[in-house]
């Protein structure tokens, strides 16, 4: 059973033994993502992945759940974490600096940008989510108009991705198009170390370069039906592994869709 | 020009200008280390003008635009220091507050967010239907049962804190109708995730900025019951022990026993066998909704509930229909009474054409047959002052075939609504009433057809300068070609027949102007049109009544609204003038009346609502006071139409208050209405015999009705204990006329009062066991002359429901009536007579994923009888209905 089991993590334990630490949690923020989209037939699919948000004083890391539990295990969630293509996304408002690193089989890119600043629209809408008291807010990121409902009872100005700036933690988040979506399902309070995103492998571009690739790549016909089509030389350490009677192929530490979804992008300019 | 509009532009840059305030400052922590990622905040009252945070330089910067003259407060919030505030008074341009953060020694609370009971957004409550579930919960129905604030009726009628819902869509769509039981009855509850209540819905998108009183529901399926057919099979079967007429003959406890009666439905119909059949399919896409249903059988109204219209309009009512109805007997209010045979199929689709517009195709048949046993005796205030008792047994017999098509194209956009809708539908009726009256034994048979063909469109739209329009024109044609009823006494036959047919037209349009943003002007204007040709016949007498003509009424509703700015306060008023033209025969009736009316609607919040209206309506009557030649209704009852319109002023106020707080689960309604009435024509009755007649005469008279009533429910999610109460009172007064055929007429005045109480609580105080508890209490007394009469009636009605595993559901259900069957003449309690009636019902139900087995025992304690009384002015009713005896049927349900 071991040998069918692929520590996915590897690459990942090797950049936080690299990360230097830049500041602590003050709590853990957990979040269901979820993306509506189109199968490889054209069907609707709802495509889903928890993620976990660390949030320091000054600094947030928003990763998924299995990063944050150090499961590295082959899982449909982790193959959904390269099909819905999350970014892990650390944001240090001292440095007024966001980091995000993603990976694109075969490569892990990462990309770097100034602290976006969304003027958010406050709204007189309240609702409650969870108990939770929210309020209404809408605003405009990298060319999606969001909706978003925060709490001031969770006074962070933390949020999923790169969603933040409100005076209160995000509870859910919505794109107009009802494509994308973030709702909070739980918190903990816990202490742990938030680390730089580096390594020497790691390819490293600009936002825009990284969205134009993405969007001519991902976007393309045939990625739904046939993912790595634009890969010319398949990596070395191609692995294929048996887990719970499903198969999955890996390389570079990374999982190997052999079908995907119509890419959603999150960002449009 | 020029100059002045640059001095206009400056002065204005200047007072925006003023109106702005900037506030910076610096937010460094104990030992003097900035902070940086502080929320900082300006807040008035609970309400954020303006945010921002701190850099890493702990610095901020924050622009309050339309700053306000009084106080604000400044907060700064960090999840890992106190939070510090200062007031803060915006009298200068530029601001600067620095502040000093203490490091927080308690930590956050850690927060599970769970799927949540209840969600509100505005005017819409979501429930999360899986939250409010309880074990033995089979269908969507069960589910909406235990929703705060939601009633769910016998009939399966939806009302939310007393409303009756205007609408039931399932994911957004309205596929069914009023017939919605076909969807809370078959729908598994599981199926449903979420339960939105809509309150002030907007059925037309283009008046949602009319205040609504309407409440609408939508549901919303889970994924397993999208994109894939499903649906449920029913079977069940059982012997039935006795039949009414059987081995086990039916006798009145209160009234003499009569002797068998004449050959009519006595036996008939009375199966040995009791089972039902089902199969029910749906399908909802996100384009494409269907439900299709045959069901059929003889247990209870297992078919014939499901087609239950809850917006009325299945039946096609025709002015012979309505001037000979059949002899149903009514219904008593608890037990089950009807022996009947019900069947139905039904075909119901609606597609998407895009996201505004739908087709609808609901076809339907039903076939329904049923009979039961009743004993009435009914004591009638003679003119001579003395009392005359009619005591009858009759086994009325009902057929009814029922067949109806709808289509129906809708388009609901922001700006126009249009809707066309055809119908047609019949109505094919045998009704049975052979009675013992007094020890005479008379037949009686009534055989009607009718059919009706309706289309009515409606079109309205809203300019972009606000004015909001409509055209509406719905067309009917009523036909009943035949209606025959046959009456048998002695051996001797006599005949009554009735034709009728009607064509209806309603043009109405209105256009509503706004005058600025809180001043609307309205001018509806309508035209109501209707052609009547009745004829009816008695051949035994030869008195044959043919009227036929026209009834016009144009009217003209000038009236204008108020919508304050900030949408809480709301007026409407309306002139009401019309002229009321009644041209029938040789008859030239026209009436210029006036309907003023006025309505108030106040928001204090999403949750607290405050409505008033009054108004002054004027009814006139209509051709069937021109039927002046006696009609033989029923056995001993004919009617004969005075000639004189009758003309009705009724002057109506009412007020209502709805308080809810759905976070805390709670809804509070206190209601009040007051009418006054003042009719030119008198109801007057005669007795002969048994014969009763009843007659209008020309005198003015006046009625008076008060009412206020109380409602509450609250819920306890913990215990997932639902508790509701409610109480009203009434008092009124009337006239009424005495006559017999020598004298001149008596004139009675009936004072009337009432009260009811009425409680209910479920409760589930561990997972293994559920309790419902109801009580209901209720006084009623009139008086008139030296006659005084009270009547009271108390029932109590509990289940128990025990859950040994999670899949067994042991239920109990006991009820415990204590009714007043007579009063003594004189008024008082002492010598009251009272019966007490007990019905106990019990059930097994196994559930398993796609299977549920149920056993249900009825009546175990064999009740054979149930007997009530009604005091209805001047006369005496008590009926004594034949309940049906212990029955038993085991029933299988399979999810498909």
């Amino acid at each position: 059973m071991q040998k069918t089991l692929v520590m996915m993590m590897t690459f990942a334990l090797t950049i936080a033994a690299q990360a230097e630490k830049i500041d602590s949690t003050q709590f853990v923020a957990f979040y269901n993502y979820t993306i509506q989209t189109q199968d490889d037939e054209g069907r609707n699919v709802t495509d889903s992945l928890r993620l976990a948000l660390l949030v320091g004083t000054h600094a947030t890391y928003c990763t998924t759940v299995l990063a944050y539990n150090r499961d590295g295990r082959a899982s449909s969630e982790m193959m959904n974490a390269f099909i819905m293509h999350h970014q892990n996304v650390l944001t240090d408002v001292e440095k007024s600096e966001v980091t995000a690193l993603e990976p694109i089989y075969p490569y892990r890119y990462l990309t770097k940008e100034p602290l976006a600043k969304i003027a958010w629209m406050l709204e007189d809408d309240t609702l409650a989510i969870g108990g939770l008291l929210c309020h209404r807010a809408t605003g405009k990121l990298y060319g999606k108009q969001w909706t978003v409902w925060y709490t001031e009872e969770m006074p962070s100005s933390a949020g999923p991705w790169k969603l933040r700036g409100l005076p209160g933690l995000i509870v859910k988040a919505d794109d107009s198009e009802g494509i994308h979506c973030f709702e909070l399902y739980g918190t903990k309070n816990e202490v742990r170390g938030i680390g730089t995103l580096d390594h020497p492998e790691l390819q490293k571009l600009s936002r825009k370069k990284l969205m134009e690739f993405k969007k001519k790549t991902l976007g393309n016909q045939r990625y739904t039906k046939e993912p790595t089509y634009y890969v010319a030389e398949e990596p070395d350490d191609f692995g294929e592994m048996r887990v719970n009677g499903v198969v999955y192929y890996s390389a570079n530490h990374m999982l190997i869709p052999q079908k995907s979804h119509v890419y959603q992008p999150l960002e449009l300019e | 020009m020029k100059r002045l509009l640059h001095i206009i532009l400056y002065v204005m840059l200047a007072a925006s200008a003023s109106a702005q305030v900037r506030v910076t400052g610096r937010v460094i922590d104990l030992q003097n280390k900035p902070v940086s990622d502080v929320i900082v905040k300006v807040v008035s009252g609970t309400k954020t003008l303006a945010f921002s945070s701190s850099n890493a330089k702990g610095e901020y910067t924050l622009e309050v635009k339309n700053a306000p003259s009084g106080e604000v407060m400044l907060q700064f919030n960090h999840i890992s220091y106190e939070k510090e505030s200062e007031r803060l008074s915006l009298k200068e341009k530029v601001k600067k507050v620095d502040m000093v953060l203490t490091p927080k020694s308690i930590s956050l609370k850690e927060v599970t967010v769970k799927p949540d009971l209840l969600r509100q957004r505005g005017d819409t409550l979501t429930h999360h239907l899986a939250s409010f579930l309880g074990k033995g919960d089979v269908t969507l129905e069960d589910g909406l049962k235990r929703l705060p604030g939601v009633d769910v009726a016998k009939s399966g009628a939806i009302s939310y804190m007393g409303k009756p819902i205007s609408q039931f869509n399932i994911e957004g769509m309205d596929l069914l109708g009023g017939k919605y039981n076909l969807a809370t009855r078959n729908i598994p509850a599981d199926y449903v995730t979420q339960v939105e209540i809509v309150r002030n819905h907007h059925s037309r998108r283009v008046e949602k900025d009319v205040p609504s009183n309407e409440v609408s529901m939508n549901i919303k399926l889970a994924k397993k019951a999208k994109f894939k057919p499903f649906g449920q099979e029913e079977v069940g079967i059982s012997p039935l022990p006795t039949s009414p007429k059987g081995e086990e003959s039916f006798t009145s406890p209160s009234l003499p026993t009569s002797p068998s009666l004449p050959t009519s439905s006595t036996g008939e119909g009375h199966d040995r066998w009791q089972g039902l059949l089902g199969v029910t399919g749906m399908m909802f896409t996100d384009k494409f909704q269907t439900i299709c249903s045959l069901k059929g059988g003889n247990y209870k109204d297992f078919a014939r509930a499901d087609m239950h219209d809850h917006f009325g309009g299945s039946n096609v009512t025709t002015p012979a229909t309505s001037l000979f109805g059949g002899f149903d007997g009514g219904a008593p209010p608890q037990g089950e009474y009807l022996y009947q045979r019900n069947g139905m199929a039904t075909l119901n689709g609606i597609y998407k054409l895009d996201s505004v517009t739908t087709v609808k195709v609901n076809a339907d048949y039903s076939y329904h047959r049923a009979t039961h046993d009743i004993s009435q005796s009914s004591t009638y205030l003679a003119g001579d002052g003395n009392y005359m008792t009619v005591n009858e047994e009759t086994s009325p017999l009902t057929k009814v075939h029922q067949p109806k098509l709808t289509v129906n194209y809708l388009k609901n956009a922001d700006r126009v609504y249009l809707a066309e809708t055809f119908v047609l539908k019949g109505m094919f009726e045998q009704n049975e009433g052979n009675v013992v009256a007094n020890g005479q034994e008379i037949g009686q048979h009534r055989r009607t057809s009718s059919f009706g063909l309706e289309n009515s469109f409606y079109w309205s739209d809203r300019t972009p300068k606000g004015t909001l329009r409509y055209v509406s024109v719905p067309i009917s044609f009523k036909r009943t070609p035949t209606l025959r009823l046959n009456f048998n006494q002695d051996g001797n036959g006599y005949v009554q027949t009735a034709q009728s047919s009607t064509l209806a037209m309603n043009v109405h349009s209105s256009f509503t102007i706004p005058i600025g943003r809180v001043f609307r002007l309205r001018l509806p204007v309508a035209l109501d049109a209707q052609y009547d040709d009745v004829r009816t016949c008695r051949e035994a007498t030869g008195d044959v009544n043919e009227v036929r003509g026209w009834a016009f009424t144009p009217t003209l509703n000038p009236g204008f609204e108020i919508h304050s700015r900030n949408r809480r306060f709301y007026l409407s008023a309306g002139l009401g003038a019309a002229l009321k033209g009644l041209y029938y025969n040789k008859l030239k009736y026209t009436k210029p009346v006036l309907n003023p009316s006025v309505s108030i609607h106040y928001t204090f919040s999403a949750n607290s609502k405050l409505q008033f209206s009054t108004g002054y309506t004027t009814s006139i009557g209509d051709m069937m006071t021109l039927l002046t030649e006696p009609m033989q209704v029923d056995y001993r009852t004919v009617r004969t139409s005075s000639g004189i319109i009758g003309e009705s002023n009724t002057w109506h106020t009412s007020g209502e208050w709805k308080w809810q707080l759905p976070m805390q689960y709670f809804t509070l309604s206190l209601a009040a209405s007051h009418s006054e009435g003042k009719r030119n024509t008198l109801y007057s009755q005669s007795v002969s015999g048994i014969d009763i007649s009843s007659n209008a005469l020309l005198r003015d008279t006046h009625s008076r009705s008060s009412n206020f009533s109380i409602s509450t429910t609250k819920n306890i999610p913990s215990l997932f204990a639902k508790l509701g109460a409610d109480a009203s009172y009434g008092f009124g007064n009337s006239e009424q006329a005495i006559s017999s055929s020598e004298e001149a007429a008596d004139i009675i005045k009936i004072r009337s009062n009432n009260y009811n109480l009425h409680g209910n609580a479920s409760i589930s105080p561990f997972q293994w066991l559920e309790l419902r508890y109801d009580i209901r209490y209720s006084w009623s007394r009139s008086r008139y002359s030296e006659e005084s009469n009270t009547v009271t009636s108390l029932t109590h009605s509990g289940a128990l429901h025990f859950f040994p595993i999670a899949a067994l559901d042991l239920s109990m259900n006991y009820d415990h009536v204590r009714r007043q069957i007579a009063s003594p003449l004189g008024g008082g309690q002492e010598g009251a007579q009272y019966k007490h009636m007990s019905l106990f019902n019990a059930s097994v139900q196994y559930k398993l994923k796609r299977l549920v087995l149920r056993l249900e025992l009825d009546n175990l304690l064999n009740q054979r009888n149930y007997a009530y009384t009604v005091f209805d002015g001047i006369n005496t009713y008590t009926y004594d209905y034949g309940l049906c005896g212990r029955t038993s049927l085991i029933k299988a349900t399979f999810k498909l």
